[in-house]
Formats: C-alpha cells, sequence, structure tokens
C-alpha cells in the first residue's frame, strides 16, 4: 500500500438493514482495500459479500459512465452531457407547458439512500410538481402495524440481542439479508439462550437454530395468535405490565378463538409443539421476537405483524433490555418530517398540492389509466421498475407508452434498455452524503473519496445543471446547491438537526441524541391512547381491518386451484436486482433455479434439473428446477429482482395487490402451478 | 511461534464473502478459499456444518516437500508460499494436500494457493478473508502447538494443519416441525465431486507408454526377443516423454521436475524415465553398447518410480495391492513371453487375487464397472483361449491379455484416491445420515 493512501470511514447506502460502516483506502481518486470499522457495534466485523464487491461495482468495465442516447434502432449511443441535458431540458420544458408538471413521473427507487436524495425532491417541487407515487414495495404493512400498536417504529440496539434468553426469528433470514444480526444471535446463543426460527424455508439462517417451525406461507397469525392463546390459558401473560401500559387486552383475551389444535389445521404446525413454543414464550426472562419482512408482504401482511406483536407485548417485553419487537428501528430516521410510514400516504405527503400520485404496488395499470393529462416525460432514478414492480409486464408496458424517458443509472439493467437517455449515477465513493438505518442506530458520514469515472457526476449537480438551464433558482437557500456549494448544504443540512453534531459526525457514525435505549424504556407509547394498543380504533378506521389482531386467510386472486404459493425472497448475492451482474459474484453463486420440496417433486414426477413451466392466469415463465429439502411443501421458491437476460422476470406472475394497510405490495400471495417440460 | 487460521462454525453462514475476498485481493481463481459443507443438502434431522478453508499451512507440507520443482518455501512464520514463477503446473501438490488448498489455474497454467495476503501480512493487517468474514468467523493465531481437529470428517495425515477448528460438532438441530421425510437420493445435490484432484488421461497414456516400453525391454535382455522392432521401445518412451511434457501447465519449466531429487518421488520418476528413453535410444542405435540387462534393471526401476508417486499420494493398501500397478503390470506381461508357462499361471492367479479383492468397484454404475466386470472376465477366458492350442485361438488370446492389463491400469487410476476433504466430509456425513435415519425409522415405527 503506497504512502499517499489514505484511510476514511464510510458506509455502504443500499437497502439493507445492516447499513454496514467499514473503512476503505483510497488514493490517487480510487478505492483499493475494503477493511472492517469496528467502532460500529452492529457491524463491528467485515461488510457483507455485496459490500466486498465494491471493489468491482466501482470500477466495471460495464458500469455506464458518459450518457447514453437511444438510436432508432434500439441500441445506445454515446453523446455528451452537454448534448444529454439540453435535450432533457428542453422535452421537460415543452411538456410541462403543453400538459402542465403532472405529465412528468418522477419515480424513485430504493436503490441508494442518503441524505442528498432531497435534492431530486426539491428540484421537482420547484419544477412545479410531478406525478409520484405512494406506498412502498417493502415493509409499510409492518411498519403500519408496529405503529399503530406502540405508536413508533423503533426497537432495541442489535448488539442488545446478546442478552435475549429466547429469541423467535419469525420470518427472517439474517444469514442472508442482514448477516450481522447473526453475530449477535450467535452471542446470544453462546450466552445460554434458545432460537427458534419460524419460516416455511430452512433458511441458513434456521441451520443456526435449536427449532424450526415451518407454516405454510402466509398462515403466521393463526400460529401467533394460538401462542398468545396459550400463554394467557396458562397464566403466563404479564398482569402488571398489562394493566399500566396496554389498552384492549380484555377484548384480545376474549377474541383468541384459535386453538392449538385448530392452528394446527391451519398452520400445519402440531398442537402439541405450539403449546411447547407458548410456554417457552411466555416463562422465557427476555424475550426478543424477530419479525421479517417476507410474511408481511401478503393481503393480510399488517394484521400478521399485529399478530405477532402480542406475544412480547402481552409477555410485557416491550421497553426492556434483552426483550422487545424487532422489525424496523427508525431511530437514526432524524431528516424527515414525516416519518415512515406516514410519509406513504398520500394523505400525509409534503408536496400534496403539487403532486398527484399513482400507488406504488398496481403502479403498472394505475399509470397506463392515467389521464388529465397522461405522463408524457418519465425520470428514474435509484430504482428497476421493470423487474421490481409487482405485475412487471404491466409496469414495463405502462412505461414503454411513455413518449421519453430518462433512467439515472450505473448499469445497463431492464429500466435502463426502456431508457431514451442513460444519465450514468453515482458510484457510493463519489460523493459525501449521509445515510441513516433502519436497523443499527447510527447516523453515518459517507465521504466522497473517489473520482467519479469518465462524465459521472452525481445526481445533486445533475439537477443543479437542469435547473439553470431552465432558468430556475439554485444555490443552498433554495436546496439545489451547485457542485462547489454541496458540502456546505450537506454540513447545514446535518447541523441544522436537533441530536446531531457536523464535525463529531463527519469523524464517525453517532447515535443521534434523542435515540432511546432499550426502545419503549420510558414507556410512552404516542398511539391514540397514549398505551400498547391490542385493540386499535386507527386501524379499523384506516384500513377497514378488525380492530383487534386477527387472522385472515390470504387472497388467492381467483386462483385457489394453484397448488403453489411463489415466494421471492432475497438472496445473499444481491440486494433486490443490484450486484447480481458482477463477475465476483457469478463467480460464486448458482444460476438462479425455482426451488421445491421433496414432496412436491414426487407428486409431480421431477427431479433436479428438470426444465418446468411456471404459471398463473397472468403469464408463465419456464426455468430449471431444483428438489430440495430447505423448501416446504406447497411453496415454490424464486428469487427477486434476477435480470431478464439472467433468465428472471418473476415478478411478472405477481398481481399488483396492495397490503392491508400501509400501502405495501402483497407479493408473496401469488399462487402458481407448475407443469414438467418433457425434455 | 506460527500463523494459522483459528474458523468458528456456529458463527458461519456459508455466505461466500471469504472466498470473493481472496479472489478480489489476490487475483486467484474462485473457490482459492473455499466452504466445505458437511449435509450441503440440509437433509433433516441432522445439521449443517460449514468450514471455510484455504491453506492450512501445515507444520509438515506435503505440498512443499514432494513439490518436484521446488516451487514452495516456508516462511519462519510457518506460512508456506507457493511462487508461481518456479511452477511448472504438474499438479503433484493438489494430491499431496488433503485440504484441497493448490489448485491449478488452468488459464495460467501454474498452482495457485493461500499465502495468507503476504501483501497485508507486511502491513501487519489481517488476511482479505479474514477482513471480509461478516460475523467474524475466521480469525488470525499465532500457536506454537495447533492441537488436532477432532471431526470425523477432518482428514488427518499427520501433516500437522495449522487450523483451530470451533463449533462443528453434530447437534441434530434444527427440531424441524411438521417433521418430513426427505430421502438422500431425492435431494439435490451440488456436490463438488471428489475435489480438484485432478486425475488426467495424459498420466494414463504416460504411464502405458512407459510399462510398454519398460515390458519390451525385459523381455528382450530374457529371451532376446523382438529385435526386428528395436526402435519401438524409443518410440514409446519418447512418446510418454512427450505427452508428459504437454500434461504440464507451464511446459517451458519442465526442466524443473528433476531439482527435488531428495525429497519428491516425482522428481525421481522424471529421472528414471529420462534415463530409460536415453537407454532405449541405445537400444535402438547401437545395440549391446549396453548390456540388456542393465537396461532391463532400470525399467524395472522406473516402473517401481512410477509406482511410488501413486503410492506416496494415496497411501491406501487397496493401491499397494492393486494389480493394476506399473510395475505388476509390466511384469504380468512379460510373463506371457517366459518359459515355463507356471509363471505366467502364478501372476494370473496374483492379478485375479486382487481384482477380486476388489468386488465393490463393480457397484459403480456404468462405465467403470463394465471395464471392472471385462477386467474380471479376462483372466480365466484367456485362459479358456490358450487350451485348444490353436494359432488363432492363441492370437486372440494374446489380444484378451493385453486389453485386460489395459482395462486393469484404467482401474488404477479409478481406485487411486488421495485423501480429500470432499471425501472425508461425505464418508463422515454418510455415515451419521444412515445412523439417524435407522433410529428416526425405528421411533416411526414404535
Amino acid at each position: 500500500m503506497s504512502p499517499d493512501m489514505k484511510e476514511f470511514i464510510t458506509v455502504c447506502p443500499r437497502n439493507c438493514y445492516s447499513t454496514c460502516s467499514f473503512r476503505v483506502f483510497a488514493g490517487e481518486g480510487r478505492v483499493t482495500r475494503i477493511l472492517p470499522y469496528e467502532g460500529n457495534l452492529a457491524t463491528p466485523e467485515g461488510p457483507c459479500i455485496k459490500g466486498l464487491t465494491y471493489l468491482e461495482r466501482e470500477y466495471s468495465a460495464s458500469r455506464i459512465i458518459y450518457p447514453l442516447k437511444r438510436e432508432e434502432d434500439g441500441s445506445f449511443r454515446r453523446i455528451t452531457t452537454e448534448e444529454a441535458l439540453e435535450t432533457i431540458a428542453g422535452k421537460l420544458s415543452e411538456v410541462r407547458e403543453q400538459h402542465g408538471p403532472h405529465a412528468v413521473l418522477f419515480y424513485k427507487g430504493s436503490g441508494c439512500s442518503g441524505l442528498s436524495n432531497e435534492i431530486a425532491t426539491t428540484f421537482w417541487r420547484q419544477f412545479g410538481g410531478a406525478t409520484t407515487t405512494y406506498g412502498n414495495l417493502c415493509w409499510p404493512a409492518g411498519l403500519e402495524a408496529v405503529r399503530l400498536t406502540l405508536g413508533e417504529v423503533k426497537h432495541n440496539v442489535p448488539w442488545d440481542l446478546a442478552n435475549a434468553s429466547l429469541i423467535i426469528i419469525w420470518g427472517k433470514n439474517s444469514a442472508e439479508t442482514n448477516v450481522q444480526e447473526m453475530i449477535h444471535i450467535d452471542r446470544a446463543k453462546k450466552n445460554g439462550a434458545r432460537v427458534v426460527v419460524i419460516d416455511p424455508r430452512r433458511t441458513p439462517t434456521a441451520d443456526k437454530a435449536d427449532i424450526l417451525l415451518r407454516p405454510l406461507p402466509g398462515t403466521d397469525a393463526a400460529l401467533a395468535l394460538a401462542i398468545a392463546r396459550v400463554i394467557i390459558d396458562n397464566g403466563l401473560e404479564n398482569r402488571e405490565f398489562i394493566g399500566k401500559y396496554v389498552s384492549g387486552f380484555d377484548r384480545f383475551r376474549d377474541s383468541l378463538d384459535i386453538t392449538p389444535g385448530k392452528a394446527e389445521e391451519i398452520t400445519g404446525i402440531p398442537a402439541s409443539v405450539i403449546e411447547d413454543i407458548a410456554r417457552m414464550a411466555g416463562e422465557s426472562e427476555r424475550l426478543s421476537v424477530i419479525a421479517g419482512y417476507g410474511l408481511q408482504r401478503y393481503t393480510n401482511g399488517g394484521q400478521t405483524i399485529r399478530a405477532i406483536l402480542s406475544i412480547p407485548v402481552i409477555t410485557g417485553m416491550i421497553g426492556r433490555q434483552g426483550g422487545g419487537f424487532n422489525f424496523a428501528n427508525l431511530q437514526s430516521s432524524v431528516f424527515d418530517d414525516v416519518k415512515e410510514p406516514l410519509s406513504y400516504y398520500p394523505d400525509h405527503e409534503a408536496d400534496r398540492p403539487f403532486r398527484r400520485a399513482v400507488p406504488m404496488a398496481g403502479f403498472g395499470p394505475a399509470l397506463s389509466a392515467l389521464k388529465d393529462p397522461p405522463v408524457k416525460f418519465a425520470w428514474i432514478e435509484r430504482g428497476n421498475p421493470a423487474i421490481q414492480l409487482p405485475a412487471s409486464g404491466e409496469a414495463v408496458q405502462a412505461l414503454r407508452s411513455v413518449p421519453f424517458k430518462v433512467v439515472v443509472e450505473q448499469f445497463m439493467n431492464d429500466t435502463a434498455a426502456l431508457a431514451d437517455i442513460i444519465l450514468p449515477s453515482k458510484g457510493i465513493f463519489e460523493q459525501s452524503d449521509v445515510v441513516g438505518s433502519y436497523w443499527n442506530p447510527y447516523v453515518q458520514y459517507k465521504p466522497a473519496v473517489a473520482d467519479p469515472p469518465g462524465e459521472v457526476m452525481p445526481e445533486s449537480e445533475i439537477y443543479w445543471r437542469l435547473a439553470r438551464k431552465m432558468g430556475m433558482a439554485t444555490g443552498i437557500k433554495c436546496g439545489l446547491p451547485s457542485p462547489e456549494e454541496y458540502d456546505g448544504w450537506l454540513y447545514e443540512r446535518i447541523s441544522n438537526t436537533p441530536g446531531l453534531d457536523g464535525d463529531e459526525l463527519m469523524k464517525q457514525p453517532v447515535i443521534p441524541g434523542q435515540n432511546e435505549e432499550p426502545a419503549y424504556g420510558q414507556l410512552q407509547f404516542s398511539t391514540s391512547s397514549g398505551k400498547i394498543e391490542l385493540w386499535s380504533d386507527d386501524a379499523a378506521r384506516l384500513w377497514g381491518v378488525s380492530p383487534l389482531p386477527s387472522f385472515d386467510p390470504p387472497d388467492d386472486f381467483g386462483e385457489p386451484g394453484l397448488p403453489f404459493r411463489l415466494m421471492t425472497p432475497n438472496i445473499a448475492s444481491r440486494i433486490h436486482s443490484q450486484f447480481g451482474n458482477l463477475e465476483a459474484m457469478r463467480n460464486v453463486m448458482e444460476e438462479p433455479a425455482w426451488e421445491i420440496s421433496v414432496a412436491d417433486a414426487r407428486g409431480h414426477g421431477l427431479k433436479s434439473g428438470d426444465r418446468i413451466r411456471i404459471f398463473n392466469s397472468r403469464g408463465e415463465l419456464t426455468g430449471r428446477v431444483i428438489v430440495t429439502s430447505r423448501v416446504r411443501r406447497g411453496s415454490i421458491v424464486f428469487p427477486n429482482g434476477i435480470w431478464l437476460a439472467e433468465g428472471g422476470g418473476v415478478n411478472t406472475l405477481i398481481p399488483p395487490v396492495e397490503t392491508d394497510m400501509g400501502h405495501g405490495a402483497a407479493f408473496h400471495n401469488t399462487r402458481v402451478g407448475i407443469e414438467k417440460i418433457p425434455s | 511461534m506460527r500463523k494459522g487460521f483459528v474458523f468458528d462454525s456456529s458463527l458461519c453462514v456459508g455466505c461466500q464473502a471469504c472466498n470473493v475476498a481472496c479472489t478480489l485481493e489476490n487475483g486467484f481463481q474462485p473457490g482459492t478459499r473455499s466452504i466445505f459443507t458437511w449435509n450441503e443438502r440440509a437433509l433433516p434431522l441432522l445439521n449443517v456444518i460449514n468450514l471455510s478453508m484455504a491453506c492450512n499451512h501445515c507444520e509438515k507440507p506435503a505440498c512443499a516437500e514432494r513439490c518436484p520443482a521446488k516451487a514452495y518455501s516456508v516462511e519462519a512464520s510457518g506460512v508456506v508460499v507457493h511462487h508461481a514463477e518456479r511452477c511448472m503446473g504438474c499438479s503433484y501438490c493438489t494430491w499431496q494436500c488433503p485440504y484441497d488448498a493448490p489448485s491449478i489455474n488452468k488459464s495460467l497454467g501454474y498452482i495457485e494457493k493461500c499465502h495468507m495476503c503476504a501483501a497485508r501480512a507486511v502491513e501487519d493487517v489481517s488476511p482479505a478473508c479474514i477482513t471480509a468474514c461478516p460475523t467474524g468467523a475466521l480469525k488470525l493465531t499465532g500457536q506454537n502447538e495447533f492441537g488436532t481437529v477432532s471431526t470425523g470428517w477432518f482428514p488427518d495425515k499427520g501433516l500437522g494443519p495449522s487450523i483451530i477448528i470451533r463449533g462443528a460438532e453434530n447437534q441434530n438441530k434444527p427440531v424441524i416441525f411438521p417433521e418430513e421425510a426427505d430421502t438422500e437420493d431425492e435431494v439435490s445435490t451440488t456436490d463438488a465431486g471428489p475435489g480438484k484432484v485432478q486425475k488426467e488421461w495424459s498420466l494414463v497414456l504416460f504411464s502405458m507408454l512407459v510399462i510398454a516400453a519398460s515390458a519390451m525391454l525385459i523381455i528382450y535382455a530374457m529371451t532376446g526377443a523382438g529385435k526386428a522392432a528395436r526402435i519401438l521401445p524409443f518410440l514409446m518412451m519418447a512418446g510418454a516423454m512427450a505427452v508428459s511434457m504437454v500434461h504440464l501447465g507451464v511446459p517451458r519449466r519442465s526442466w524443473r521436475a528433476v531439482i527435488n531429487l531428495y525429497s519428491s518421488p516425482l522428481s525421481r520418476e522424471i529421472i528414471m524415465v529420462t534415463t530409460l528413453t536415453l537407454l532405449a535410444m541405445i537400444h535402438w542405435v547401437k545395440p549391446g553398447f549396453i548390456p540388456p540387462l542393465i537396461t532391463a534393471v532400470v525399467a524395472l526401476m522406473t516402473l517401481i518410480s512410477i509406482d511410488l508417486v501413486y503410492f506416496n499420494a494415496d497411501r491406501t493398501t487397496l493401491l499397494r495391492l492393486h494389480s493394476g500397478q506399473a510395475f505388476f503390470t509390466a511384469i504380468c506381461a512379460v510373463s506371457w513371453f517366459m518359459e515355463p508357462g507356471t509363471v505366467f499361471l502364478l501372476f494370473s492367479m496374483l492379478a485375479a487375487a486382487s481384482v477380486v479383492q476388489r468386488y465393490r468397484t463393480a457397484e459403480n454404475p456404468g462405465t467403470i464397472s463394465n471395464i471392472y466386470y471385462f477386467r474380471a472376465l479376462a483372466l480365466p477366458v484367456v485362459f479358456m483361449l490358450l487350451y485348444p492350442g490353436s494359432a488363432a485361438a492363441d492370437g486372440a488370446a494374446m489380444v484378451l491379455f493385453m486389453a485386460g492389463l489395459i482395462a486393469d491400469r484404467l482401474l488404477f487410476y479409478y481406485d487411486f484416491n488421495p485423501v480429500n476433504i470432499n471425501e472425508t466430509m461425505k464418508t463422515d456425513f454418510n455415515k451419521e445420515y444412515e445412523t439417524r435415519t435407522v433410529i428416526n425409522n425405528k421411533r416411526t415405527q414404535e
């Protein structure tokens, strides 16, 4: 390592629980080494496999580093930045003049988080508004469930898991999607804790458990409510805690009509095992329940999370060290005026007067149906809607019919391929920014340590240049800083935020002053009643669900005859559609294939390697099958985010349906059938 | 004090970060560090145990000791370093190492192996695999003594591997509900096969050519037969030399093959083969210049040197009693031409005993069992053909006899299996799986 190399602490800005800190060595405008940063207690070891590949990703030969324009024949040609911005500014002005600002669609995904993304919102606000999306593809049903119950969405610091005596990991595959959580789970185990995993799949996370329950997908609420019933039947609930802090307990208790026997019929888990698990939970001294996001991407997702959350509530584990409910920890979202999930709802959007919004889950059909004005210009950044949206086929159709599209991207993915102009987007080392987390409590500074290759500009500069071309006001005061003003803008933004100190933050990850540990430790709950709400009038009023947690069988969308529930989980080698294109990743990962259980393979006469047709009323795909003990009977598994060129496109089979609350997407309700293709 | 890895299996989720980090740091091919998994198919009733391993930098590194080209060195820290610029790509070290540490990079032609990130060591920074591991399952340690690893699946060849493995006990977890009845043969495998050890056709051809040439030279010395075809042994030996050269990843460094005469069986073999080639040439060009008996003795020594190359890597008794050995095969061939016929009978009986002893080979599906049956049937049929005493039948008997020898040599390569972690892991798992399945079946019946 040459002496002019400098060491920096930085952070990964992807849509991922871990939000790892790591150290980089940079010199001559290039990053050459990635090392752990031990100071982040949540992620003290190395980043995950994806984080390592930044050494390839940022310097990949396939990275887009010049603006590209689509030719008549569909190929892309390099153009100058000036030509690209001139064309875009011209189109924007023309569309706004002829059809109004709502004829412009501003679509953003979750591909790169950071405070700098505020500049995009500022630009479109000053432009006069735009058509945007509401809702979120990922987690809003669960966020809303937690908000309705506890008032806020937060949990203890990740390393507090080491203090738990029983950990129930419910529908989360931390080993692949939040790998550092395994450090803290392992510490708890070494301290004597028991670990129960509830998941239809035997994941690498389940491999580390003492007990694995494999309920039928979508039936988790029935299991949770049966467990709650057994806890109460055995008098194992924490009456003192309930008396002081919980509202609606009596009505909740009286509503519990799912006996272990009935739950066995619904979930497939033996009644005696349900009773054992309930007693373990009820008798445990410090119970931490970790719930994942997959199980709330159902039409009953919000109610499912409310049902699971009732277990740590009635056992009095909320607000305690080593206990609690870990769904999401938004304590580091200190910059948001309106916190998630409220910011997903049309009524709560700060820009209501300026915006017209289409639902994220039903994006394709909704966009196609828009009139007065129809969308004439689309701007897509940080996202890959062509692959990630439900009913992705309809989404692509809707986008195709938009006459002019700009995509800001790093690689030629399926969305970029739809663009008329592609603008290269920045790499993670190329602009300073501030990143929060939804798992660890840190706010983190991400310094600019490498030079952007080619003609790559940070998005803030793209917006600033466009604003100048279009005669809009720019500068720090307007929230559209020039490249020279950017760092000052960021510093001011940090310093104006309560609980943060700009200079401190630039040195190392910081836990904001207002962080509460343990979460809810003050036992104050900002719900309507000021208590933990098992009974929630708001739930009934806002979403039309039962005011109590309930099990509602997941919707089959008129396809109950199809035998498989389609699960499209995230896997270790990718964050949705990112990272899978990198060589380092392709070297070690197997080709994606459809995983089915041994029992189902037997029933369909299938062996590993056979080719199958996967279908429902929305369409069909073909692919290779893998028979594995890791999958439960009745479900079929294919990872989400795989590009079409890699044999993906699974979202074409997924209906554009929202979850019961929070405007999420009910991805996993999908039913499919399969058929062997004779070889 | 020697450096070594400490690995905690309870923290390893098999994410491959270590493998990728090694590739990115050193430019090695993927799998230079790899994850070996016990119960990789996640069959119920048993846990999944991951082991991330590159090189264990053994106290007595067989790779370094037996390398014919002296391409390895051992540092004061105990780190075993492979020097690409000295490697001729013969892959002999991949046979010697039971941990799959050295592996041949086919596109570059030479071996690649973990050197504990030499460039980082200078700066006192831990190897890339360690700094990459997101759960901290992999650490570095310095110890005077690394104890033995006490699992059924970790190969122990007495090399003194510098590794400490924790959390790798089989605990029969997780307990799964609802219970499943998946069986082994129904679940797909992404099995790596017999590991990275390469058994190449060029080696089979090489050894058969040397065996044939040796046999001819011995027959000549004993009976004087084969005068008319003096050039043949030389052509065969020259062909063998050419084939062995082609088999190397870096043929221009083939001269290095002979520099580790002191401790590499392969160096000794190459010296013997070269000497025999020279003698075969003299036998052709200037017959009688070297007494034929001397040439025959050198041929016998050459055959033994070939066998030692394999015995040394394999160390199983099966191979030592194998009738497909180079020495034995040549002697068998020679016995055909010797009087009295009892010598031939004796060697045929010995071969039959060896073949019978290897009866399990017949359990293999496909080609291998067919070759085995052919070998087993050829022995009695040869005698049946010889019985009538007709010239045609005798000719057929000889062809069949020689074909039987070739078949046996092929089976020798099939039976040659250097100790390898993939193999030991699979064997140990199968044993445990059978036990568990039997227990479970009993329980279900009760």
